[in-house]
């Protein structure tokens, strides 16, 4: 790749970056929407407040349940943030190149959820005042430190692999963007790194980029395995599994996709890019979700059925929670409308068109949400040893308002981010996309 | 025919697993057996101590209901209605005995310390109105203090254990008295050798051949103690001997290990862990360099046809 000639075609160009760049900046919609946020992100935090100043005492936890919705968000959060990879690494580095107009929302997406998704561990803590001491104080056995060591390093390639492309879209825009503020031209400035469009600065660009699509492969995988044996490395039913580092793997990626598509349409229909973000994308992209969707169901069948069919004594107790008993309206909900239905109607090119693979994605990512639920709660509630003298609301778990709230708020956060990095900077990769067809296309992905 | 069997075995089973379940028989001559003493409020005490300590953590405080009914059978409220129709001695019976998941504390407590926790029991039981047993005729003077004394004989190897009873400050060896000699151990007592008669020096021997594991130092607490509580009340004396197998296994956070802290875990683990995180970092600084570089040639100039755009 670095004896590769890039040639960006002018017209294009131009066409291109009118498109991309007519949606960027802070307009009166943006502004209100944002108010909007920050209003139910406000009555979040003071749900936050409540909870820092009370303990977690608050929360539903108790001594039985001590992971709840909190460990569930969490999890989901890494989950949505591996779409990065799944897009720029591993499809990337595949060779296919219908992914590019994709590969900044995506990228978008894992940032804002990774950054998350650390606050959302801290949430979880009685005295965050400590969290310091978990680096101070960590033990290398334990997965904990493994977990928060591998977040922020997940969080620092996604930022630069969300950055470093950017860099020449800056300098492009910085050019354009006439009736921009002067912060944001100051802000593209510092950005795009004295960035001249020089052969030997895109010739740095791609060495760098191909090394942070490789880097991020492992780290991405690093980042939910060890979330996963968070739950795996103990021996109680439902998590005590061999296959739970995959089995979150694949799942991580059909809710990430389903993330993305989500994200994707918003921007078709809102940016006006339909043009970029076409019917054949959303073809592409329904495929994807499909494919995924059948190996994360694979491994459900494995996850499943094999426990289900040796019904081992305290597995026995857990199945049958999930299939029939107090868990199982919410298992089969998340089963079939989040895995099973889609996985089957995407298989018609019909169901793979813009609004009904929307649809689906909302679906999916609904049912993802309530199955991380499913994979961390109903575990809590059946201990190997059993815990004396509880008192019976102890023993079942109930979310309380100040739990969903604070949720509800890193939500709300987590579309804060995405919002605000979709408006200040361009959402479609505007010199990727500009660049001369077969031949000369670029090796970065 | 072979239906009619399967049939009758069936119901047999059936009704063996209920019975087993809901109904536990006490053999008729352990029915009626009663506390040698008249119930204090030490007793009560004492009771009530050794039932926090041991019965609790399955049977809940009593008139709670706060038993853990995950087990199988169900250990039950012992104030409820239906553990107090036991009779004392059913009670006895079954606290020595046990079954299934509840254990037997027969080598666990001590009789005086089964009844203590009986006269703690029926403290909840305001209907409850005690009877004692007869006393036991012996062939000991009445008033006579009992002792009794431990000791290890090294040239015979045997453990010696010696009865006396002072009665009008004139001390006497007891003969003919059952002793039990037991080794103390996490779970309750273990039983060394069967129950021996003090003879006419009032001695009784155990046989001793040092196998028994003691701790690192090699030290055994030994227990010996009249069998015949009902007879002789509590007799006991304990000790503390060097006589046991020297335990010295290195403790299980000596070594590296996965459940040891940071500084005694496995190497394995530390350089697994800074390798990856070292590798991962040193790659994100590099790309930082490359930044740095692109930066750097901005101020290049560019030839017309190096130009991209």
């Amino acid at each position: 790749m670095s004896d590769h000639n890039i040639k960006i075609n002018k017209e294009k160009l131009d066409k291109i970056a009118t498109d991309v760049l007519r949606p960027v900046g802070f307009n009166n919609a943006f502004i209100n929407w944002m108010l909007f946020l920050t209003m139910a992100l406000v009555a979040c935090i003071y749900a936050y407040v409540i909870q820092y100043n009370k303990g977690l005492i608050v929360t539903g936890m108790r001594d039985m349940v001590s992971w709840g919705m909190y460990i569930a968000n969490f999890v989901f959060f890494v989950a949505t943030a591996l779409v990065g990879m799944l897009i720029s690494g591993v499809i990337g580095l595949l060779g296919y190149t219908w992914i590019k107009p994709i590969t900044r929302i995506a990228e978008i997406i894992a940032v804002a959820f990774a950054a998350v998704a650390g606050l959302v561990i801290v949430s979880d803590m009685g005295r965050p005042e400590r969290l310091l001491n978990v680096f101070l104080y960590g033990r290398v056995q334990s997965p904990i430190l493994w977990d928060v060591t591998v977040v922020t390093t997940y969080l620092v390639i996604s930022t630069l692999l969300y950055l470093l492309p950017l860099i020449p879209d800056l300098a492009i825009a910085r050019g354009r963007m006439l009736h921009a503020p002067k912060w944001q031209m100051k802000l593209y400035e510092i950005l795009s790194f004295n960035w001249t469009h020089h052969p030997k600065q895109y010739k740095l660009l791609f060495s760098a980029t191909r090394l942070l699509i490789i880097l991020i492969i492992p780290t991405a995988f690093a980042i939910h395995t060890v979330t996963s044996w968070l739950l795996a490395v103990n021996s109680r039913s439902g998590w005590d599994s061999t296959i739970f580092g995959p089995y979150f793997l694949t799942g991580a990626f059909v809710t990430g996709m389903a993330a993305v598509i989500i994200a994707v349409f918003f921007f078709r229909n809102n940016y006006k890019l339909r043009q970029y973000l076409d019917e054949p994308l959303f073809d592409k992209m329904g495929k994807l979700l499909e494919f995924v969707c059948v190996i994360y169901f694979y491994f459900n069948l494995n996850e499943f059925v094999v426990p289900a069919y040796k019904m081992k004594e305290f597995d026995a107790i857990h199945i049958h929670e999930l299939f029939a008993g107090r868990h199982a309206v919410m298992f089969w909900l998340s089963q079939i409308f989040g895995l099973l239905i889609p996985m089957i109607v995407l298989l018609w090119k019909p169901f793979r068109k813009p609004l009904p693979l929307f649809l689906i994605a909302l679906f999916v990512i609904v049912g993802a949400w309530l199955k991380r639920y499913i994979i961390v709660i109903p575990t809590m509630e059946h201990p190997f040893l059993p815990i004396q003298f509880l008192p019976g609301e102890w023993v079942i778990y109930q979310p309380t308002v100040i739990e969903g709230a604070v949720t509800a708020g890193s939500i709300i956060l987590g579309i804060m981010i995405i919002s605000v990095l979709a408006k200040l900077f361009p959402v479609i990769p505007i010199w990727e996309m500009a660049e001369e067809d077969e031949g000369t296309k670029t090796k970065i992905i | 025919m072979n239906k009619f069997f399967l049939t009758l075995i069936i119901c047999v089973c059936a009704v063996l697993k209920l019975s087993a379940q809901t109904e536990w028989v006490v053999p008729a001559e352990h029915q009626g057996k009663l506390s040698p003493v008249q119930f204090t409020e030490s007793m009560q005490q004492s009771g009530a101590d050794i039932f926090a300590a041991q019965c609790q953590v399955c049977h809940g405080m009593p008139g709670q209901g706060n038993y853990n009914a995950m087990l199988v059978p169900s250990p039950g409220d012992p104030a409820a209605q239906k553990f107090q129709s036991n009779t004392d001695g059913a009670i006895f019976y079954k606290v020595s005995e046990g079954r299934a998941t509840m254990p037997s504390f027969k080598s666990a407590l001590s009789k005086a310390d089964i009844w203590n926790v009986i006269s703690y029991v029926r403290s909840f039981n305001a209907s409850y109105v005690q009877e004692t047993a007869e006393k036991i005729e012996t062939n000991i003077p009445e008033g006579t203090l009992l002792a009794l004394g431990l000791r290890y004989d090294e040239i015979k190897k045997m453990v010696e254990v010696s009865l006396t009873g002072s009665l009008n400050q004139v001390t006497n060896p007891v003969g003919g008295v059952g002793i039990k000699l037991e080794a103390k151990r996490y779970f309750g007592n273990l039983p060394l050798g069967d129950i021996k008669t003090t003879n006419k020096e009032g001695l009784a021997y155990f046989s001793w051949d040092g196998t028994l594991p003691g701790d690192s130092l090699g030290n055994v607490h030994l227990i010996a103690q009249v069998e015949q509580v009902e007879a002789y009340g509590e007799v006991k004396a304990e000790q503390t001997l060097p006589i046991g197998l020297v335990n010295d296994k290195p403790a299980l956070n000596k070594e590296r290990a996965m459940w040891n802290t940071v500084d005694k875990a496995p190497l394995w683990i530390i350089f697994g862990f800074t390798g990856a995180v070292a590798t991962a970092w040193f790659f994100i600084f590099y790309l930082l360099f490359q930044v740095k570089r692109i930066f750097v040639l901005g101020k290049e100039p560019i030839t017309e046809e190096e130009k991209i755009i």
